[in-house]
């Protein structure tokens, strides 16, 4: 795999990657315009019929996995301990009591990272690298910017393997990279020394490469890959308009508050609901490979 | 075939800036078009050196002070780019996966022909195109990554192609390849004679080069030694031997059953030609 | 007397579930020089990979001196079995030559005068004493392949793997590793090479293990491997030029294999006089 892309008959892939831009932000204005727990909530909620559209369900589910982390460290330790909170909301074990106002300082906190987690996790997964870049041009992003763009995707499954050759390498020069925490510093530089020259070598020689395919060459450049606005880009950005429009008129006209302590402690339990069974899943799986041999 | 000469050297002197003596020394020769030249010579004679003159990495990319004239088919270079250069002489390089940058197989071979500004349908037809050409049908949408050393390497050639240049450079296109890498892409170069290109290679296989190009031009420390037919090249084994450089197999073979046992099979330099001479010898 | 390598039923199987050898026997003793050969993908670097522990088994046993590989820390097994890679930049890095050569024993702890001696064999056997100064990087790719291997070298190991030690190089950068393994040889290293090039072989005449889609399907002198060319076609290895001429003279001694330029040479030699005699010689029987 080379990039996170992961291509699938979808509408949403259909989409220019400009359009998926703007959604991004959309998505991160959005957040950050309500400070109201349960509007980040319906947010949430509101994109998952986008992830079902894009046929990602179970890649979007696993790449959410590492954000709970985040979340349930935030909505826990947030809750109890920020001087925030003044209003008792409800206490575990004797003494640690989470406050009505830091539950919400929390949530809005946790809810954003999954919120704009989830916008990224769409865009990321349905775009396809060179989509981006040609569409980058088209926003008159210079060609060797975007190239340069593009070229990231593809080196980074390189410079990884070659990081596993200079470990194997090293090794078989001595270093033991299992000593202790103090040795292993020192033998920082003898991994990146080589993983360095390496790297440079290659982009060095792809400079060369770049120039005998006439990158540097003046005058129009096409693409193979096809990227048009089409009347599904407009449909979705004018609803992205819409939704802003509204949710500009509530969040300051309006200052609606729809969340209650109820909603924030179901919330709290909901997501160390999830974290226990994705921790469940995980020694699940360890314990299951250890015994299958 | 043409006569017209598709590259011609003249006085070709090249220093890098921070060296006291240059590393190509009035190099002179002309190659025909539709003809194969086989550049070798030790490590660090020049070869590269000489073969990147050719499309202009020397000395617009890499500098230095270049001399003397390089016209290709009649047209003088010196006032190219090498992108400029880039749809009449092609450049192959040594390491696959250096050349490559783009995500699939179809897009590595278009991106040349993008910054060309072919048009998309173009693109397409050219790309099925290559692809046959190199033996790589069916891998359309594969990553470049995943492929082998020897395919990557025809992957790099169909790229090159594509962009439809007239001269092709190949700086040891096999040389990190194995064996069956190293068959696969010789299998290829051995037709773009047929699709009307003239090549330059850089090899240190002296057997294959033997029976692959129609000139060889013998560089030692920037200076053209010998130029002509493999056969001319590779009869002068003292004159190579001196200069720590070797012949096929079967030359240095027929060379010392003449000097130690005065058995005379001329100088084959391929193995069919070594069959039909062993096979009647004659004792001097 | 116990193998120094001892292979036993080794299997092994990447994380991403590709099998890379499978069930592979292989004992290396004492002053031998084996080359594994193979295409790429083959699992001939897989295999070799195990000797110092870089790869563990997924099954079977590999044993180097007799210490289980699986039981034993990778720094450790390398100062046993050197293992010099492809390309010099994965190994060196540091400015000057004498440098290198010092890294290895400095990883390893040994004492002080130990290391010296150590170094100072490698700087003799490599006949470096001009060139310690030098910045690896100034030299040419074939002496900087070179300073490589003496810095494996100044470890000072039992056993030498060379992985393609003349991928790249011209002709005389090849005479001079053909120089080096038979001076490893003589100096009572086990050498062991994974390569294509069928030249060096040939030359060397030593012990070749084939290695052909994850199994081992020939281990034996390189005069005897060579003459079933089955073999080396499923194996993708194409016999050194003169071979392919000897195998289409039918008057040469069928019994023989003639993998250099020499063996030939030698059978004209004793056979002159007859040649004379019959003046001609054809190529029927």
């Amino acid at each position: 795999m080379n990039s996170l892309y992961i291509a699938r008959e979808s509408m949403i892939h259909r989409l220019d990657p400009r359009t998926k831009i703007l959604f991004v932000l959309f998505i991160v204005i959005s957040s950050f315009l309500f400070k109201d727990p349960a509007m980040q909530l319906i947010l949430l909620i509101g994109m998952f019929p986008l992830v079902l559209l894009s046929k990602l369900v179970k890649q979007y589910l696993m790449s959410m996995q590492f954000l709970m982390l985040f979340v349930v460290l935030i909505m826990t330790i947030h809750g109890i301990y920020n001087p925030i909170g003044e209003t008792p909301v409800f206490e575990i074990f004797g003494g640690l009591t989470f406050k009505y106002e830091s539950l919400v300082y929390a949530s809005v906190m946790s809810f954003r990272i999954l919120v704009i987690g989830t916008a990224a996790v769409i865009f990321v997964m349905t775009t396809h690298p060179s989509d981006l870049a040609i569409a980058l041009m088209k926003w008159k992003v210079p060609h060797s910017i975007a190239f340069m763009f593009l070229s990231t995707f593809q080196i980074i499954p390189i410079i990884a393997r070659e990081a596993k050759i200079v470990m194997e390498a090293q090794q078989a020069r001595c270093l033991d990279v299992k000593a202790n925490i103090f040795e292993r510093v020192k033998h920082l530089v003898p991994l990146f020394a080589p993983l360095f020259i390496i790297t440079f070598v290659k982009v060095h020689q792809l400079s060369y490469v770049l120039e005998c395919r006439a990158f540097s060459r003046n005058g129009v450049k096409t693409s193979l890959r096809e990227t048009k606005i089409s009347s599904l880009d407009y449909m979705f950005i004018s609803g992205m308009l819409v939704l802003l429009l509204t949710e500009l008129y509530l969040s300051f006209a309006q200052q609606i508050s729809l969340t209650t302590s109820n909603l924030l402690v179901s919330s709290l339990f909901a997501v160390w609901a999830v974290f226990f069974i994705v921790i469940v899943k995980f020694v699940y799986k360890k314990v299951s490979v250890f015994i299958g041999g | 075939m043409s006569n017209r000469d598709a590259i011609v050297v003249e006085n070709l002197t090249f220093q890098y800036p921070d060296t006291e003596t240059p590393v190509l020394k009035n190099i002179h020769f002309t190659l025909k078009e539709g003809e194969v030249l086989g550049i070798i010579g030790r490590t660090g004679s020049g070869k590269t050196t000489l073969a990147m003159c050719l499309n202009r990495l020397v000395p617009t990319v890499i500098q230095g002070n270049l001399e003397g004239t390089i016209s290709v088919f009649g047209q003088d270079i010196s006032q190219r780019s090498v992108a400029d250069m880039a749809d009449k002489v092609g450049f192959v390089f040594q390491e696959p996966e250096n050349q490559l940058s783009q995500m699939t197989v179809e897009e590595e071979i278009a991106f040349g022909m993008g910054n060309l500004g072919i048009s998309r349908e173009e693109m397409k037809y050219r790309i099925q195109e290559t692809l046959k050409q190199v033996g790589l049908e069916g891998f359309e949408k594969r990553s470049p990554l995943a492929l082998s050393g020897g395919q990557q390497q025809r992957l790099a050639i169909a790229s090159v192609m594509a962009m439809r240049p007239s001269i092709m450079i190949m700086d040891e296109p096999t040389s990190m390849l194995d064996p069956r890498g190293k068959n696969e892409v010789y299998d290829v170069l051995r037709k773009i004679k047929t699709y009307g290109m003239t090549g330059v290679i850089i090899d240190h296989e002296v057997e294959r080069m033997a029976s692959y190009c129609d000139k060889i031009l013998v560089l030692d420390d920037g200076e053209v030694i010998m130029f002509g037919t493999p056969k001319e090249v590779f009869s002068e084994l003292t004159l190579l031997h001196e200069m720590e450089m070797n012949a096929p197999q079967v030359t240095e073979l027929a060379d010392r059953l003449r000097k130690e046992l005065q058995i005379d099979v001329g100088s084959p330099i391929t193995v069919e030609e070594a069959v039909k001479a062993f096979q009647i010898v004659s004792i001097k | 007397m116990e193998p120094f390598i001892k292979v036993t039923g080794v299997s092994h199987v990447y994380p991403n579930g590709v099998t890379a050898i499978q069930d592979v026997n292989l004992e290396i003793g004492e002053g031998e020089i084996v080359a594994v050969l193979g295409s790429n993908g083959s699992g001939k670097t897989t295999l070799v990979k195990h000797f110092n522990g870089l790869l563990k088994p997924t099954t079977g046993q590999v044993t180097v001196g007799n210490m289980n590989t699986k039981k034993e820390r990778i720094a450790k097994l390398s100062s046993l079995v050197g293992y010099v890679f492809q390309n010099p930049n994965h190994q060196t890095f540091l400015p000057t030559v004498r440098q290198e050569l010092y890294y290895g024993c400095k990883n390893l702890k040994i004492s002080e005068e130990e290391t010296e001696k150590r170094v100072k064999k490698a700087i003799e056997l490599f006949e470096l004493e001009n060139l310690l100064d030098a910045n690896p990087f100034d030299l040419n790719s074939s002496k900087r392949k070179e300073i490589g291997m003496a810095s494996i070298m100044a470890i000072s190991p039992k056993v030498v793997v060379l992985d393609e030690p003349t991928t790249g190089q011209d002709h005389k950068g090849c005479k001079r590793v053909l120089e080096l393994v038979k001076m490893f040889h003589e100096h009572g290293h086990i050498v062991v090479l994974v390569t294509h090039d069928m030249q060096l072989i040939g030359e060397l005449n030593c012990r070749v293990v084939i290695m052909n889609k994850s199994r081992k399907i020939a281990d034996d002198r390189a005069d005897v491997v060579f003459k079933n060319q089955e073999l080396l076609k499923t194996a993708d290895l194409q016999p050194p030029q003169v071979m392919e001429l000897a195998n289409q003279l039918t008057y040469l001694n069928r019994n023989e294999s003639y993998l250099t330029i020499d063996s030939i040479v030698k059978w004209f030699k004793h056979n002159k006089k007859g040649l004379e005699e019959e003046r001609k010689i054809g190529t029927g029987s």
